[in-house]
């Protein structure tokens, strides 16, 4: 039988995955934005399993924003990311370090 | 047409053909229109003139509010009368000739829209200066004034010397204008306000008023004094005129017949019924300005400059007219305004036509062949002879009439006054001499063109005829300036009688004594100019400390200018570089930064660190929680 621990298990893993890719990913931009995507996905299955077991609905509402705000900051993060690789030709992530002190 | 409207007319169309020479227009019709509008401003100054001075009474024509602070209001309007009127005319005329004269002058210059423009907001601030009704206007045109001949006595500001010269006169002046500012703020003080109308009338209002045993009324009539000393050049604050020379020969002209150092005398009339009730004052401005006829007169005998013979000269003519004003003399200072206007506008423009004829050679010693060029030789011997005094030019009436008002007063002035004519007569014959006879050698001069003939003839003319043409004007002068002095009136009624005048002047002492000393030079520069190289030889060292003007120049150097830079260098060394920029600004900045050294390495500009520290972090608060 699969319970709610399992899902729980599940959203954890999909979430470290996407965490360590974040730190440990060193040079392109588009995995840092898909495991920003994982982590929100992860948070996704948590919601849903939750609900499903207190048998709610607001998680599965609140789903549904954070689908739609990821596929906006999706569409934005592509934007500049475009726009980046136009003006250095490039994507890498050390690239962009102005802000260093 | 309506006063106002001409009086507004007037004063604006000067700083229009300013504004619109400098900014809208091409060099060749900036000229052309500066020409127009200061014909303009000058017809319309000889119409109300005709208009209004002879009414009797000043016509107070209200503009606009200009400041309104409290209980003080400041207005904008002009006070218009036979004082004012008479100088409108006499700025706008002048300003006019020198407009056209400047032409030829300037011909060869590239900045001439700027020159010209600048000429016109000369008069557009002198102008202001003396229509203004209240002492705060008359502050703006004060100003301006000062601005104006700061821009033109430095024109040539690549050479050093004009540049030095245009800074010494702003600087010497500002010295003037704060006695100026204290006196209005002494008259604000008790008076509040500053209108002609409303304050000249309340004088004795303040004679009740004493500060520790010092009346009030002689500290503002001091300050009003000390302002009119900046302006008028009286010594010891004289000594930027001689240097104001650096500027262009027609500019030298304005300053010297119309603007500026007319203002102080001008300043000093209007408050006549003040000054009146300070003898203290009365007796400071005899004293200063008997002090600056003599000792200028005697500088001018030994300047070797053509340009600076003649400043010192109208240094020499203004201490007289100051020293007459110290003895309850308006009219006559101001009639000799008048004619010293055109007679050494006259002057100038002449020496400005020889350095041009001499291809721009300045020096007495080595200028020659002047004596062949008619008009220059028949204006200058005309120029001169007016202000040697003698009959019927235009100059003897002034000069003759401030010597009859001395004579009347008391015995001591008139004695320094007959001396005054006497050195007149000296520096006038040997500038003469030196111009004319020295070098008669015919070496080839420049021609010089009519726009400098022209006004060469007009103001030989005016120099001729304008003090017989004023005599009738006297009375109606006194009106603006009447004092109460018996001895003015009894003196206007002599010159009215003007046959009798001249026969009495031809008899009288100053004239005989002036004639006889010019006789004398005469013959001795003739026959026996050995005479004076051997005086000159055996008085070297006064020769040097009169031509340094009795060293008041070096004791500002040493004492007060060097002083002054010090005190800058200080400034600017230690205060600013030292305390602002390296403490202040770059120390505070540079402590930031060695405070944010370790916390900027943190900011590594990479991503993956930033999630790093974040982690950690959120960890640490969740285990905290925990």
């Amino acid at each position: 039988m699969i319970g709610l621990m399992h899902f729980l298990v599940l959203a954890g893993i999909v979430f470290t995955i996407g965490l360590l890719g974040m730190v440990l990913n060193r040079n392109n931009l588009i995995a840092i934005l898909m495991c920003l995507e994982l982590m929100l996905l992860a948070i996704n299955i948590n919601f849903v399993a939750i609900d499903r077991y207190l048998d709610l609905v607001d998680g599965q509402i609140m789903v549904f924003f954070i689908l739609a705000i990821a596929a906006a900051e999706a569409a934005i993060g592509l934007a500049i990311f475009i726009v980046l690789y136009q003006r250095y030709a490039s994507i890498e992530t050390e690239k962009f370090a102005q802000l260093k002190g | 047409m309506l006063v106002n409207e001409m009086a507004l007319i007037c004063l604006l169309s000067p700083l229009l053909g300013a504004v619109a020479a400098r900014f809208y227009c091409h060099w060749a019709y900036a000229r052309w229109l500066t020409i127009v509008t200061i014909t303009v401003s000058w017809l319309f100054a000889c119409a109300l003139f005709r208009d209004v001075a002879f009414i009797g009474k000043a016509v107070d024509l209200y503009q606009f509010s200009w400041v309104d602070i409290g209980r003080y209001h400041f207005e904008v309007g002009f006070l218009l009368d036979s004082l004012s009127l008479m100088m409108m005319v006499i700025v706008t005329s002048v300003s006019l000739l020198v407009h056209v004269y400047s032409l030829g002058y300037m011909q060869e210059d590239a900045n001439q829209s700027t020159y010209f423009s600048y000429v016109s907001f000369f008069t557009f601030a002198m102008l202001i200066l003396v229509m203004a009704n209240n002492l705060l206007f008359v502050f703006f045109g004060w100003e301006g004034v000062g601005l104006a001949s700061y821009l033109l006595i430095g024109f040539w500001q690549t050479k050093a010397y004009p540049a030095r010269a245009s800074i010494k006169a702003f600087v010497v002046n500002r010295v003037g204008d704060m006695g100026l500012i204290i006196a209005m703020g002494l008259i604000l003080l008790q008076l509040g306000d500053l209108e002609y109308a409303n304050i000249l009338g309340r004088g004795s209002q303040l004679l009740g008023v004493v500060w520790h045993g010092w009346r009030w009324i002689d500290f503002i009539c001091l300050g009003l004094f000390v302002g009119a000393m900046g302006k008028s050049a009286q010594m010891p604050l004289q000594i930027w005129l001689p240097d104001s020379m650096a500027g262009p020969t027609p500019i030298s002209a304005l300053i010297h017949a119309a603007t500026m150092v007319t203002a102080g005398v001008y300043l000093v009339c209007r408050f006549a019924p003040w000054f009146e009730l300070s003898p203290i004052t009365l007796s400071i401005v005899l004293w200063v300005g008997f002090s600056t006829m003599i000792l200028m007169g005697i500088v001018a005998l030994v300047a070797n400059d053509i340009k600076k013979v003649i400043a010192y000269s109208t240094l020499s003519q203004l201490g007289m007219m100051v020293g007459i004003c110290g003895l309850s003399g308006y009219v006559f200072s101001l009639y000799h305004l008048a004619t010293h206007a055109a007679f050494k506008a006259l002057l100038f423009l002449s020496a400005g036509a020889v350095i041009i004829a001499s291809n721009h050679e300045q020096d007495l010693r080595k200028i020659s062949g002047m004596a062949n060029h008619r008009t220059i030789h028949l204006s200058m011997f005309i120029g001169l002879l007016s202000m040697i005094a003698v009959p019927p030019l235009s100059g003897f009436f002034s000069k003759d009439a401030m010597l009859m008002f001395s004579a009347k007063q008391s015995l001591w002035p008139y004695v320094v006054m007959v001396g005054g004519a006497v050195l007149t007569a000296l520096y006038s014959t040997r500038l003469y001499y030196l111009l004319f006879w020295q070098n008669r050698a015919i070496n080839k001069t420049v021609p010089v063109g009519y726009s400098i003939c022209w006004p060469l003839w007009i103001l030989s003319a005016a120099s001729i005829y304008l003090g017989y043409a004023m005599v009738p004007y006297l009375e109606v002068l006194l009106r603006s300036v009447d004092v109460g002095n018996q001895i003015t009136v009894l003196v206007i009624k002599d010159i009215q009688d003007v046959a009798g005048f001249i026969d009495h002047a031809l008899t009288s002492l100053p004239l005989t004594l002036t004639l006889f000393s010019v006789t004398v030079l005469t013959y001795v520069y003739w026959k026996k100019p050995s005479v004076l190289d051997r005086l000159i030889k055996r008085l070297a060292w006064g020769y040097d400390f009169i031509a340094s003007q009795y060293g008041l120049n070096a004791l500002f150097e040493r004492y007060m200018v060097t002083g002054y830079q010090r005190l800058s260098i200080y400034c600017s060394e230690i205060v600013d570089s030292g305390l602002i920029d390296q403490r202040l600004v770059m120390g505070v900045s540079a402590q930031v930064k060695k405070a944010s050294g370790p916390l900027a390495r943190i900011a590594n500009g990479k991503l993956y660190h930033y999630i790093l520290v974040m982690l950690v972090a959120l960890v640490l608060i969740l285990l905290g929680l925990v």
